[in-house]
């Protein structure tokens, strides 16, 4: 049976962990594995530990606490899996699983990251709200009569970039990583779930840092060419 | 080709027989065998040619065939190669003009058989001259027999697969395969059908042009029932694609199986709403289904009759359109073949009754498969003959501008009296088929010289809709004809009121205020009469179109207290900007309805009103400052922040969905040519030397975030004398549809960047402009290119331009006064060369 792993230390914050993992494993029909975090335990051995169990072949997906322990694990885990790793925030907000926001910029690698995701969450149930952010490097060439154009360019989006049943559009124009945690909040999102290139280094993965940092719900990073 | 590496799976269409090597020892019982053979082929269509070093009394006396037609037969005899046509009543001399002195036999038959549609890879060539591959009498009648029995077992036709002319896709491609349909649609006579998969779920969307269902702003084309619906099981996992743009077919290949999955179809150029289909593959894999299936998401009526299947639609609006089919399922070993036939007919008042669409039918079945076919073929080779572009340097370019005309040809084209041409034509639902200006100003100029009478059936559309047009005024309190916006069934304004720049809402105020239109309609009329010299049409049945809008513009001014007239309120072909007054384009255009209705009124309007409109052209402001040789593209214009494309991003970019509607409005930012539109539409009512000024101030301020602003700009640079530039803008819209720049191409074609791009090719870089029955001619080549060659009609004539850097090589098939720019016009009866002074 797949297992979604679920990291923990006794922090208070890991029962949201725990929460949400088990949350993603009603949804997709598999089983929490649960891996102690010890405390004291290094930071690098914390890491490895978290590697080695995802790297286990029934584990499809880790998920770990954005906020604990201090300085947080996930810096070091996530650019070097090869499985979707969800991080969970130490907020108030309630944990649910009902509505997933997908920001897609119209590239077939990162819609291939996400696809298997979108489609697993489709068929669950989920509502799947797609985003996509016009910038200087994405925004249409050509957009000839507002009256008209938006029906035929999602038509054409969707058709391409997200083959999930019921799958709804919405689009923004600016930064995109000023707005993916703002339509997270605008659309009650329950889950941020993104495509990434796993390369963190400075003036890298501005959209993927800025979310990890100020969503209030859990995001998922999915690295490209894991589909 | 050569037989020895004939795979014989292949049908021909014509076949070229080297007699002397083939037949020369052959007995008499033989020689009479293959004389049945080619009879026979004859009447199925196929063309046939023997050739023979000896003279026609000998190899006519031996051969003694009596084709039937129609495919013909061909003699070439003796080592001069002349040229003979057999017919029931013997050979008589086919006259050639036209070739090339010291042409192989072999060439010049080639060269005819191209005059039919029948292109080198349809020809089937058996033996040779030298003699150096053996191929005797058995051989012969064993390739001869095959092509008779691929035939009467209906088996696939074959292409021409020729680079130049052909358009390739390998799939099954999901990202591309939308776009990939619309590309490889055909369409005639008013019909379209999209180029789906036979096994697509929307069963091969089909289009009429016209024929609308709804109310108001959700008025949208009526898809038709469809007809290349087929199951396969398993589907194609792999295929090729090829749109033959030279004969008007789209042929589909599997590449994976042993007795592949192939399909060929047209949509008949020579028959009027006829089109044909044949589909073969692995008996078991193909299961035809009925020939007629539902129009996506839409209630049809069907039923069958006297063995034919049958659909209709009905319009809301009255219209409909109706349906029938046959099909045949044929087997041949181990293939299984289906053919099928399908008839249509639409009806913009009743829905057309099922007795004439079966009528239809009827004649396409005697005619058969094969000679629709046949027909088709020559059909598409007479208009490649009359309209074509050649850039031997610029292969690509060459092969995008005739698909602009092929598409145009398809979408178009229509022997209808009145002809609704949709900005996405009828390739998809995109634009709910609505018209807009881009019929008048873009697509119009290119059908002109392409086919007239679709032009003026497109004229006649806005004709019929004059009586919404003068109640559209009515309800604004002026006088005349106000066109809509966005025009569909009625002629009433269908334009939506709302709309979205990416994610943000907008309102919608096109409708409302972008009145160009009204003076785009009546140049349009205006346009065709003076290219075609069809001033009848103008004096009469089109005059109305001038004089109303006349009226319109006359009542839609302002004259302030100095004497000054004004229009206010407007949105101009740059649609950033809105509710702006003194739009120059929409001033200057109003001046030249003005004064053109004046000029043509002739007694149908009193003198005192015609003197009215002259007085208030005359009054009318545009924005043009002699100090700088620019107009200001509408009052206020120059105060707005100077902002320019290249500081946000390249163009083309919708910038208006990067940076939001507002920011963009207060911003010298346009979405396409505004004030330069003057220049390509009236040059004459802009002021002398202003093009330049204007380019270079406009230029970098233009966005192209409209699909009709890149072919405009490359006719516009060239002009200029810019052709290198111009050929960089001319590319972005030759490819805006095969490469999907829009993202949208899925929805239809952008039947406006087609035009324009043929637009960009005959009045901007050869410069040819037609006024008062005479052709001007004013080159503008990029460095690039070392020739260009055009071929289309004007005033009546068929004309042929061969433009170098250093001449034009005119040839005309009627007398044509003819004239390169600045210097004075010609008299010329059927070719001659000109050259610049100096």
């Amino acid at each position: 049976m797949e297992e979604i792993l679920a990291a923990v230390t006794d922090h208070d914050a890991d029962h949201r962990v725990d929460g949400f993992a088990t949350a993603v494993a009603k949804l997709t029909n598999a089983q929490v594995r649960h891996l102690e975090l010890g405390v004291p335990e290094s930071r690098k051995q914390a890491i490895a530990r978290v590697l080695h169990e995802t790297a286990a072949p029934e584990v499809v997906l880790t998920v770990l606490s954005r906020d604990v322990p201090t300085p947080p694990i996930w810096p070091g885990v996530i650019p070097q899996v090869s499985k979707p790793v969800i991080l969970v925030p130490y907020t108030g907000l309630p944990l649910t699983l009902s509505r997933a926001l997908v920001p897609l910029d119209g590239t077939p690698e990162s819609t291939g990251a996400v696809a298997g995701v979108m489609d697993l969450f489709a068929r669950a149930g989920l509502d799947l709200v797609v985003l996509h952010v016009f910038n200087a490097a994405t925004a249409p060439r050509f957009w000839d009569q507002a009256a008209h154009a938006r029906r035929e360019w999602e038509e054409e989006f969707m058709a391409r970039y997200c083959s999930a049943p019921g799958a709804r559009l919405t689009l923004r124009s600016g930064a995109p990583d000023e707005q993916v945690v703002d339509v997270a909040t605008e659309e009650h999102a329950d889950l941020i779930t993104l495509g990434w290139s796993q390369r963190l280094a400075s003036g890298r993965a501005q959209t993927v840092r800025r979310t990890i940092a100020d969503s209030l719900v859990p995001v998922m990073l999915v690295p490209l060419g894991s589909a | 080709m050569n037989p020895a590496d004939a795979t014989i799976d292949r049908t021909f269409e014509a076949v070229v027989i080297h007699w002397d090597t083939a037949m020369s020892e052959a007995r008499g019982d033989v020689v009479a065998t293959v004389r049945r053979r080619i009879e026979e082929l004859c009447a199925a269509t196929v063309d046939v040619a023997v050739l023979s070093r000896a003279g026609l009394p000998g190899l006519d006396a031996r051969l003694q065939a009596q084709p039937p037609g129609p495919g013909r037969l061909l003699l070439s005899v003796t080592e001069a190669g002349e040229l003979y046509d057999v017919t029931s009543d013997g050979p008589s001399p086919l006259d050639r003009p036209g070739l090339p002195t010291g042409a192989s036999a072999l060439r010049r038959i080639l060269d005819h058989f191209a005059e039919r549609g029948v292109g080198p890879g349809l020809v089937l060539v058996i033996g040779d001259p030298s003699g150096s591959n053996a191929t005797d009498s058995s051989l012969l009648l064993s390739l001869l027999d095959g092509q008779i029995r691929r035939r009467r077992h209906r088996r696939v036709p074959s292409i021409d697969d020729d680079a130049e002319w052909t358009i390739r896709a390998v799939g099954p491609d999901p990202a591309w395969d939308r776009t990939t349909a619309t590309l490889f649609t055909l369409g005639a006579a008013g019909f379209a059908t999209k180029g789906s998969v036979e096994e697509a779920s929307d069963g091969g969307l089909v289009l009429a042009a016209g024929i609308y269902r709804g109310e108001g702003p959700a008025q949208h084309l009526v898809p038709a029932p469809a007809w290349t619906g087929l199951a396969v099981e398993p589907e194609p996992a792999a295929d090729v694609r090829v749109l033959d743009m030279r004969t008007g077919v789209l042929m589909r290949e599997e590449t994976t199986d042993p007795h592949p999955f192939r399909s060929l179809r047209l949509v008949s150029a020579d028959a009027p709403g006829v089109a044909a289909m044949r589909a073969e593959a692995a008996a078991g894999r193909l299961r035809p289904g009925p020939a007629l299936r539902h129009a996506i998401g839409k209630p049809i009526t069907k039923g069958r009759l006297d063995g034919q299947r049958w659909a209709r639609v009905r319009s809301d609006t009255g219209a409909g359109i109706a349906a029938v089919a046959s099909q045949r399922n044929g087997r041949d070993g181990p293939v299984r073949t289906v053919e099928r036939l399908a008839a249509y007919a639409a009806d913009t008042h009743s829905p057309p009754r099922l007795d004439a669409v079966r009528s239809v039918l009827e004649q396409a079945e005697q005619l058969g498969f094969d000679r629709l076919l046949a027909d088709h073929r020559r059909a598409w080779a007479r208009r490649w003959d009359a309209v074509d572009v050649r850039i031997p340097d610029d292969p690509e370019a060459q092969r995008a501008a005739r698909f602009a005309l092929f598409q145009l040809w398809c979408n178009v084209a229509d022997g209808r009296a009145e002809s609704a041409v949709g900005a996405r034509g009828i390739s998809g639902l995109g634009y709910a088929g609505h018209v807009f200006w881009d019929a008048d100003a873009f697509v119009l100029p290119a059908m002109v010289g392409m086919d007239p009478r679709a032009a003026r059936a497109m004229i006649q559309y806005r004709i019929n809709r004059l009586p919404a047009a003068r109640r559209a005024a009515r309800a604004t309190g002026h006088r005349g004809a106000r066109f809509p916006w966005e025009s569909a069934a009625t002629g009433d304004d269908v334009t939506p009121t709302s709309g979205y720049l990416g994610g943000q809402v907008v309102p919608i105020l096109t409708g409302r205020l972008e009145e160009h239109v009204t003076a785009d309609v009546a140049w349009a009329a205006d346009h065709y009469a003076e290219w075609t010299g069809d001033r009848e049409f103008l004096a009469g049945r089109a005059l109305p179109l001038l004089v109303e809008t006349a009226r319109y513009w006359a009542s839609r001014c302002r004259v302030d207290a100095g004497g000054a007239a004004h229009i206010d309120a407007v949105i101009g072909p740059d649609e950033y900007h809105e509710d702006v007054d003194d739009n120059a384009y929409t001033n200057v255009m109003a001046r030249w309805n003005l004064r053109r209705a004046a000029d043509v009124a002739g007694d149908t309007v009193s003198p005192d009103e015609i003197a009215s409109w002259r007085d208030l052209a005359d009054r009318l402001v545009d924005g043009y400052d002699p100090a700088t040789g620019r107009y200001e593209q509408f009052a206020g214009y120059h105060r707005l922040e100077s902002l320019l494309v290249a500081e946000f991003a390249r163009p083309p970019v919708a910038i208006d969905v990067l940076l939001g509607h507002d920011r963009v409005a207060r911003s010298q930012l346009i979405k396409q040519p505004d004030v330069l539109m003057l220049h390509h539409l009236v040059p004459e009512e802009t002021a002398p030397g202003s093009l330049e000024p204007n380019l270079d101030y406009y230029a970098p301020r233009t966005a192209h975030g409209s699909s009709l602003s890149p072919a405009i700009s490359a006719a516009l640079l060239a002009r200029a004398g810019r052709a290198d530039e111009a050929l960089g803008a001319l590319r972005t819209a030759l490819t805006l549809d095969l490469d999907d720049a829009t993202g949208m191409t899925a929805s239809g074609l952008h039947l406006a960047t087609l035009g324009g791009t043929w637009q960009a090719l005959v009045s901007g870089f050869a410069g040819v402009r037609v006024r008062d029955g005479v052709l001007t001619v004013d080159p503008r080549l990029p460095s690039s290119w070392g020739g260009l060659e055009l071929r289309f009609g004007c005033l009546g004539r068929r004309v042929r331009l061969c433009i170098t850097p250093d001449e034009v090589d005119v040839e005309t098939d009627a007398p044509l006064w003819i004239g390169l720019a600045g210097q004075r016009a010609q008299y010329v009866d059927a070719q001659t060369s000109l050259k610049p002074e100096g």
